[in-house]
């Protein structure tokens, strides 16, 4: 029985980061901020994508990932599959980045959030542009992308808290 | 040693080969699916569609306190300016007093001229009452989910009205959710008339806040200001629902219309039924309409 707990334990804290980050993409659907504020609403599941792909790539694998950004297209009824794709390439982007950003200060860090942060907005742009076949205006994007680099250190704090109750590799 | 040393190499060769390929596993499944959501747009819209069903109770919880505190904002906002609302709203009363004296005048008129001609009425349209409980606005998607669906009679097509005009129509009906996309959507095309001059077009959406008027007749004149209405041409929408007004001329020619309805602050809108009315026509009493 002891086990069995101890078990359920371990699964609920290894799930944490996944459940927070379906949850993250629920929150940005929800119409919270100021009149206006879906336009400019954050991806914050991105902030997630990025955290653990430096820290903890074995609790966001690439099958969660492809979740959450199919997830996110069936909620916003954007293209189905784009985010995933986006998603997915975002992850391997900054895990091939892992050597560099690991045990950087957090500045460096962010930083590091804005970079990849803005080349997934130009990525974005570039394939919803050619899906529409017109060239969109990449201001909503940019806005974006300025709220999402503003968040992730919020976001960080609560991603460290739940690293902290993660077990050793 | 090394015996023992080989089979864990292998195993993790093995893992890493299996992630490697569940990368390319997954990314090309994505990619699929945008293919096949370019093409088949019936089967994507019925699977959003359900996992919307699923999704729109906890998005309905996560909006309820949002909701309520905004409201309690408002309510002290209101609060401070009572008096003078209060003073305004009694001047307005005076007009509208007038007003309703002038519809119900034109209204017999009206019923009279109807039946010297053996007019049809266009019957009348049910209203299903509901409430915003996502925006799920992208930065390039101007859509909004509402917590009823095909149980309470809403279906794909039918006109979304907010507290002054039309705002969208459903494009996605769920069981108990259903999908609006809105008129200033890069995707909405609507059939629009102007109401004065009776000249037709297509409000065409291009995700900003301002929908462009389309396909005018060469030289028509514009003047801004003057409303736009649905056609009902298409047999979509019921022709007359305002739509908004005229708002500028731009130098390249675009004519831009401002919604009547402020579509980034919409909490509740009214889903028109207007199918039904094409089969049946209920004579119900509209309030003020003496039969």
């Amino acid at each position: 029985m002891d086990m069995f707990l101890h078990r359920l334990d371990l699964g609920f804290r290894l799930a944490a980061p996944g459940i927070v980050t379906v949850a993250l993409t629920l929150l940005g659907v929800v119409p919270l901020g100021p009149a206006g504020w879906g336009m400019l609403a954050p991806f914050l599941p991105l902030a997630a994508v990025y955290y653990w792909a430096v820290q903890r790539p074995a609790v966001m694998p690439n099958s969660l990932v492809f979740a959450i950004g199919l997830l996110h297209d069936v909620l916003t009824g954007g293209l189905l599959g784009l985010t995933a794709v986006l998603l997915l390439l975002f992850r391997s982007t900054v895990i091939g980045q892992r050597k560099f950003l690991t045990g950087k200060p957090l500045f460096v860090y962010w930083c590091g959030f804005v970079m990849a942060a803005l080349a997934y907005g130009a990525v974005e742009w570039a394939a919803q542009s050619l899906a529409a076949l017109t060239l969109l205006p990449g201001a909503p994007l940019l806005f974006r992308t300025m709220i999402e680099a503003a968040v992730f250190p919020v976001l960080c704090w609560v991603f460290i808290q739940l690293q902290y109750s993660l077990p050793e590799r | 040693m090394r015996l023992r040393y080989r089979p864990s190499v292998r195993l993790q060769t093995l893992k890493t080969v299996a992630h490697r390929f569940s990368f390319a596993l997954l990314l090309v499944t994505a990619l699929a699916l945008t293919m096949v959501g370019k093409v088949d747009h019936l089967m994507v819209d019925a699977v959003r569609a359900r996992v919307m069903d699923v999704a729109i109770p906890l998005l309905d919880g996560l909006s309820q306190p949002a909701a309520t505190i905004a409201e309690m904002a408002e309510d002290v906002r209101e609060l401070s300016e009572l008096r003078r609302a209060n003073e305004i709203l009694r001047q307005q009363n005076l007009i509208l007093q007038q007003y309703q004296i002038a519809a119900r005048r034109l209204e017999a008129e009206n019923l009279s001229l109807r039946q010297l001609l053996n007019y049809q009425p266009a019957g009348h349209y049910r209203y299903i009452g509901a409430r915003v409980v996502a925006d799920n606005s992208g930065a390039y998607v101007r859509s909004l989910a509402v917590n009823v669906g095909r149980a309470n009679g809403v279906g794909n097509g039918q006109a979304v009205l907010g507290g002054a005009g039309l705002a969208g129509r459903i494009v996605q009906a769920g069981e108990r959710s259903a999908r609006i996309l809105l008129i200033t959507d890069l995707n909405a095309r609507i059939p629009v008339i102007m109401e004065a001059s009776r000249t037709r077009a297509i409000l065409g959406g291009d995700n900003s806040n301002r929908p462009r008027l389309e396909h005018l007749p060469p030289e028509t004149a514009v003047r801004i200001g003057e409303r736009i209405v649905t056609s009902g041409t298409g047999g979509l929408f019921p022709p007359g629902l305002p739509v908004g007004e005229i708002a500028e001329v731009t130098p390249g020619g675009d004519v831009r219309v401002r919604p009547i309805e402020d579509l980034s602050r919409l909490e509740q809108v009214r889903i028109v039924d207007f199918q039904l009315s094409r089969e049946v026509v209920p004579m119900v009493a509209t309030p003020g309409f003496n039969r």
